[in-house]
């Protein structure tokens, strides 16, 4: 009788269940199965009710794995990334995936994972072979997304030439499949996005910004539609110890601070000035960098997705999110997260991590089904 | 106000009939283009619902279109309305889907919702009687991939 409820009803009750819930849902019957690994509707709005899950890799030679925090029984889980057969770094999450680049060779070479379906794919290569550039994601609707890649270090030539700043920019498109080269760059901007600036992008009415990590602190933003570059201060940018873009509400925010002042959100207004929005709870903050002193904070990282924000530092020193109210959608509240040290009795040690947040997508996706 | 009070007839698959106010019967998304198609004789033919089926549908229809009936007692009445039986569950939701009452089917769905959350799938087999037709190989194959979902 119930493995025989039509697909579409049986999506639309899917869609309304938590990831770990789905998970179990689609191990009762085939049927079922069938209907969660293939149904279009998860990309559909319901589930993102819940708050999202926050995966923690490995930056350095770890282990091959993620910690996955399931906010909402707040537990941590081991996802074993044995089914990527390269070392890779983390880059960011797209549309509950995640960009990933290999390791195994200095030019930029992309890949995309799903951890949860256990699903790879290489990215086709760059036009031109690149190292250190920028990355920048923008998702374009809940299927869709497009990767930027500007600057970099082009290849020392064979005959003696050293290398030199690659000033030009490619996109890719998932509905496309291949990378198309959108034109040149300012050389400074391609040298500030070179090598010391985290791949962290921030995608904002139009604009795809970078932070530098390198003090003082500039925002690059490119416009993606008539192709400008353009530059932007940072706030108490000398004095900062960390920063890091996020997107709020749709608007393009600064989140940054010192061990001793504690830290600050910052909002942009329409004049491209900075207006301070939130002030971290400085208990919370304190409770982040433990206690360290000067420039304790300086390791303090930030990720975003809509409705969420992360800081974070290392797996074993927990995270401090600032999410939307669940029963009230205007308001914005602080959680803590304990850090990671044991999963399943398994002991793990503490090391630095590459923080994303996304909500799991359970179901098979087409564009990871297609290399 | 309109002084006339309109009805319309229902026949259920098994040929039971139900006379009923038409104002209440449009909830029904399916009825209502009917009746306003025009393409309404006297008789309303539901060949995918039962006369079961449809006395609890018309239970919900009807409560829901009291006069001034408080939203609480609407809430107390909805939660004790999807108190049934699995089977009549099942047969609930397939009527508000071809029935095109979407209230209805939401309600129903959520209160699916609430049965499978937070239960193993065993337990949510033994729930709905839902055979586990997955072969042992099979079976693990699936555990393994989301482990996670199993801790």
């Amino acid at each position: 009788m119930w493995s025989n409820l039509p697909f579409e009803l049986l999506a639309n009750i899917f869609s309304y269940l938590s990831p770990d819930s789905l998970a179990r849902a689609k191990s009762t019957c085939k049927s079922w199965h069938t209907c969660a690994n293939n149904s279009l509707s998860w990309a559909t709005l319901p589930w993102r009710q819940y708050p999202p899950w926050f995966l923690a890799l490995p930056t350095r030679n770890h282990g091959h794995f993620i910690c996955a925090h399931n906010p909402i029984n707040d537990s941590w889980h081991l996802l074993p990334l044995d089914f990527i057969p390269y070392p890779i770094r983390p880059i960011a999450a797209v549309n509950g995936l995640i960009l990933l680049r290999e390791t195994t060779t200095t030019a930029l070479q992309l890949a995309i994972c799903n951890p949860f379906t256990r699903q790879f794919r290489h990215l086709p290569k760059l036009n031109v072979t690149r190292t250190n550039p920028a990355v920048g994601v923008i998702s374009l609707d809940s299927a869709n997304f497009q990767i930027y890649v500007a600057g970099g270090m082009s290849e020392a030539s064979s005959i003696g030439g050293g290398a030199s700043y690659e000033p030009s920019l490619e996109v890719y498109d998932s509905v496309h499949e291949n990378w198309k080269t959108i034109g040149s760059m300012p050389m400074e901007f391609a040298v500030r996005l070179t090598v010391w600036t985290p791949n962290e992008s921030v995608y904002c009415n139009g604009i795809l910004y970078w932070i530098t990590s390198a003090r003082a602190y500039t925002v690059m933003g490119f416009e993606i539609r008539n192709k400008n570059w353009r530059e932007l201060g940072v706030p108490m940018a000398e004095r900062l110890e960390f920063a890091a873009l996020v997107q709020r509400n749709g608007k393009l925010c600064l989140v940054g601070g010192t061990s001793d002042a504690g830290a600050c959100i910052w909002q942009i207004e329409e004049s491209n000035n900075w207006r301070m929005i939130e002030k971290l709870p400085q208990e919370l903050w304190a409770r982040l960098f433990g206690g360290k002193g000067r420039w304790g904070s300086i390791n303090t990282r930030c990720v975003f997705i809509g409705g969420a924000m992360c800081l974070y530092r290392d797996l074993g020193s927990g995270m401090l999110v600032w999410r939307k109210c669940a029963e009230n959608a205007t308001k914005w509240e602080w959680h803590w997260i304990e850090g990671c040290g044991t999963i399943k009795g398994l002991k793990l040690q503490n090391f630095p991590i590459k923080g994303l947040l996304l909500h799991p997508y359970l179901a098979s996706s087409s564009f990871l089904l297609n290399e | 106000m309109s002084s006339s009070t309109k009805f319309l007839t229902l026949k259920t698959c098994d040929d039971k009939k139900f006379v009923l106010d038409e104002a209440i019967a449009v909830r029904s998304q399916t009825i209502k283009n009917m009746v306003e198609d025009d393409c309404v004789s006297n008789v309303i033919p539901l060949p995918n619902v039962d006369s079961k089926t449809m006395t609890k549908v018309i239970e919900y229809w009807k409560k829901h279109s009291e006069e001034g009936i408080s939203k609480d007692m609407l809430m107390d009445f909805d939660k004790a309305f999807v108190k049934v039986h699995h089977s009549i569950l099942h047969a609930l939701i397939l009527a508000a889907n071809f029935l095109n009452d979407k209230e209805m089917l939401d309600m129903m769905c959520q209160e699916v919702v609430d049965r499978i959350k937070g239960k193993t799938p065993e337990e949510i087999r033994k729930e709905f009687d839902i055979k586990n037709d997955f072969t042992p190989e099979e079976e693990e194959e699936i555990r393994k991939e989301n482990a996670w979902a199993f801790e």
